[in-house]
Order: structure tokens, then C-alpha cells, then sequence
């Protein structure tokens, strides 16, 4: 892996915590948050396929970003947007609605089902996440 | 105060918060879950509220059985996670009862008020957010930096142009011809050569990402219907980008001859 996509990663994700206004406090650790987001999904990607990867490193992502919230006393989403984003298929589905455009249809078809994929692991991450009862967070936090 | 006017005035203010919240981009959970907090720290119990990715309805019922509902359309917004912290925040406060409800009206309006981050600082990070995301999408740092110089002009452009005077639409639009225009221009001078990297990460300030990862979130919440809107949103503003940044690509094409991508 370049060192320059890992500082990309990470610089990244503190951009769009800049842009969402999410406080100055929070931002770094949203961008490690990302960069850690985006080292699981690349080393993943090799062995467990697209799906898995994504679907991994949103498990981490979002087990992260509770974990802080309950740490910085915040809500979970100012972690869990600008974490998520590195891995989010937005160039994906934004090349799907290209493609749609300029009519090439296979290509359209293939880019589309793989940024649906995308998005069900990531669906299926926060899910799983989400279900984790609050004291499993907090109950680390006093300890 | 009267007990009447208690129950209408607490709904009230849990609206204004709940509003602000679903405005600038919180989950629908989170809100109703806010909203409840706020009336039940002062007293109010038998309240429902209903909330959807761009409504909130409510209703409530005093000792005297007088009944207050309110419906509120709340169109859908920008994304300002400071002020849903803050309120967050604000509610926490609330339930450890440190306020009356004259303070937490007071509090809602400055939070309301509350300024942004000054422009330089955001389109700064319009351009860095470009950049970066044209190197994770296999771009190179040549890429990168072309990216990061278009993103510098999509910033100038999102702060004084689209926020001010455009509809969503027209913005993404012309945000993607930008962004693309740029782009297609580095690639003529053979600064760089990766044009898909340099306009997939360029035109990323433009994706609605609070949105598409709350219509996520909502639904993994079971929150159907908001989701859906939520991601049909975030789709159709795809589709703006892609729209300006075809018809540029068209344009550069005929003018040159032979497809760019």
C-alpha cells in the first residue's frame, strides 16, 4: 500500500469533517477513524473480495465511531459520516449514473451491481453494529 | 404558567429542537428519541411524536384533556453536524434538569444562529477533500493535485454561487460541468493523464454523503420510508453530476475528436 493513499485516507476524512462542520475537537479522530476504515478495507480486499472487505471495515468503522461517542460524549453520527466516507461508493454510483448517461449500458450494469453490493455490506455493518447493547460500550468506558 | 399552556409550550420547543435536528442531518431515530427526552424532562408523558425525513407531526394531551398537534414540513437540507451535537448535547443538559423552558428556547435560537466554519476554511477543504479522494481512487499525486486545483474552484463555486442562488439541481449541474471543465483542461495540457480518477474525486464535495449514509443508517433502523427518501435524494444528485459532467466530456469530445472515456 503507498504511503500516500494512507495520508490521503486520512486527510481526506478530515476534510469532509470540515465540510459537515463537525467540531474542530472531533475532526482528527474522525480522520483516523477513516484512515483505519480505509488500511482494513485495503489489506481485506486481496482475500476477501469487495463485498467482505467492505463489509468488515464498516464493522470496525462503526464499532469505532460508538465507541468514541460514548468516549468524547457525542453523537455516534459525527464518527461514523465522516469515517464511512473514504469507503462509500460515491464514485461508484456516481460513475453508474455516468455511464447511464453516455449509454454505455454493460458498463452501467456492472459499476451499478457493484455499488449496490457496496452499499448492502455497508447496510448489513451498521446494522450488526447497531444491535450491540449500550453497555457494551459504556461498561468499557468505566473500567 | 397555566397547565394548558405548559403541555402546548413543551411540545413546542421539543418541535424546535426536533426541526433543527432532522434539518441538518440527523437520523430519525436519534430525533424522535430527542424529542421525547426534552418533553419528558418537563413533564410531559402522553406526547407522540411521528417523525419522517421531512416532516415531523406531534400531538399531545394535557390533565384537562386538551389536545395541542402540530405538523411541521421540514424540506430537505444541507448537513450541519455541529448543530445536531450541540443539541445533543443541549438535551442531555435538559434531563439533568438545568434549564426552564424559556433558557431552552433561548439555547435552540442561538444554536439555530450559530455561524459555520468561515468560507476560506471550507473551500480549503473542498479542494483537499477532492484531492484526496482522486489518490484513494488510484489516482497519482499529479492526479491528486489537478483535483485538488479543480477542487479549489468547485469550493469558490459551491460558497458563492450554489449555496446563495441555485436549486439543488441546477447546482449539481453545473458543479459537475466545473469540476469536469477543469479536469478535462488538465488533461488537454498533459499535466496529468487519469481522467476518471481526477473527476470521481473531484466531484466528490458534491456527494450528499450525510444524506446517502443517514438513508443507510434509517433503514437499517427499520425507518423505511425516510431511507428510501433519504437515497433517492443522494441518487438523484448523482445523477445532476453525472449529467454536467457528461454533457462537458460531450463537448470536449466533438471539439477534439475521438471519446475521452
Amino acid at each position: 500500500m503507498r504511503p500516500e493513499v494512507i495520508l490521503a485516507s486520512f486527510f481526506g476524512t478530515v476534510a469532509f469533517a470540515i465540510l459537515y462542520d463537525i467540531p474542530s475537537r472531533y475532526c482528527l479522530v474522525a480522520g483516523l477513524n477513516g484512515m483505519t476504515g480505509w488500511i482494513v478495507y485495503s489489506l481485506l480486499t486481496p482475500a476477501a473480495g469487495e463485498m467482505g472487505a467492505i463489509f468488515v471495515s464498516t464493522l470496525v468503522i462503526a464499532l469505532f465511531s460508538r465507541y468514541l461517542a460514548v468516549l468524547m460524549k457525542c453523537p455516534e453520527i459525527a464518527f461514523l459520516v465522516a469515517g464511512i466516507f473514504p469507503i462509500v461508493p460515491g464514485a461508484g454510483i456516481y460513475w453508474t449514473a455516468y455511464y447511464l448517461m453516455a449509454g454505455q449500458m454493460s458498463q452501467a450494469a456492472a459499476t451499478g451491481t457493484g455499488a449496490l453490493k457496496t452499499c448492502l455490506a455497508m447496510v448489513l455493518g451498521i446494522a450488526v453494529i447497531h444491535e450491540l447493547p449500550q453497555w457494551f460500550f459504556s461498561g468499557r468506558k468505566k473500567r | 404558567m397555566e397547565k394548558g399552556n405548559e403541555v402546548c409550550s413543551v411540545l413546542l420547543v421539543s418541535m424546535e429542537a426536533g426541526k433543527i435536528m432532522l434539518e441538518n442531518g440527523a437520523e430519525i431515530f436519534r430525533v424522535e428519541d430527542t424529542m421525547k427526552r426534552i418533553a419528558a424532562s418537563f413533564g410531559v408523558n402522553d406526547e407522540n411524536f411521528f417523525v419522517l425525513s421531512n416532516g415531523i407531526f406531534s400531538s399531545g394531551e394535557d390533565s384537562e384533556g386538551r389536545l395541542f398537534a402540530k405538523v411541521e414540513h421540514i424540506p430537505v437540507h444541507g448537513a450541519d453536524l455541529s448543530k445536531v451535537i450541540a443539541i445533543n448535547q443541549l438535551s442531555r443538559e435538559i434531563s439533568q434538569g438545568m434549564y426552564t423552558l424559556e433558557e431552552v428556547g433561548k439555547k435552540l435560537e442561538d444554536i439555530r444562529n450559530a455561524p459555520n466554519r468561515p468560507w476560506p476554511i471550507q473551500v480549503f477543504a473542498t479542494a483537499l477533500g477532492a484531492g484526496c479522494f482522486t489518490v484513494l481512487l488510484n489516482g497519482n499525486l499529479m492526479d491528486g493535485t489537478a483535483s485538488f486545483i479543480s477542487g479549489i474552484f468547485l469550493g469558490f463555486f459551491i460558497q458563492f454561487i450554489f449555496k446563495p442562488y441555485l436549486s439543488k439541481m441546477t447546482g449539481n449541474i453545473l458543479g459537475g460541468a466545473v469540476t469536469a471543465a477543469i479536469c478535462v483542461f488538465f488533461l488537454h495540457i498533459g499535466f496529468s493523464s487519469n481522467l476518471t480518477s481526477m473527476i470521481g474525486g473531484g466531484v466528490i464535495p458534491l456527494v450528499p454523503g450525510v444524506a446517502f449514509v443517514n438513508g443507510i443508517r434509517d433503514i437499517g433502523d427499520e425507518d423505511y420510508i425516510s431511507g428510501a427518501v433519504r437515497l433517492l435524494d443522494a441518487v438523484l444528485v448523482f445523477i445532476c453530476i453525472a449529467v454536467g459532467v457528461a454533457s462537458v466530456l460531450m463537448i470536449y469530445s466533438a471539439l477534439t475528436g475521438g471519446r475521452v472515456l
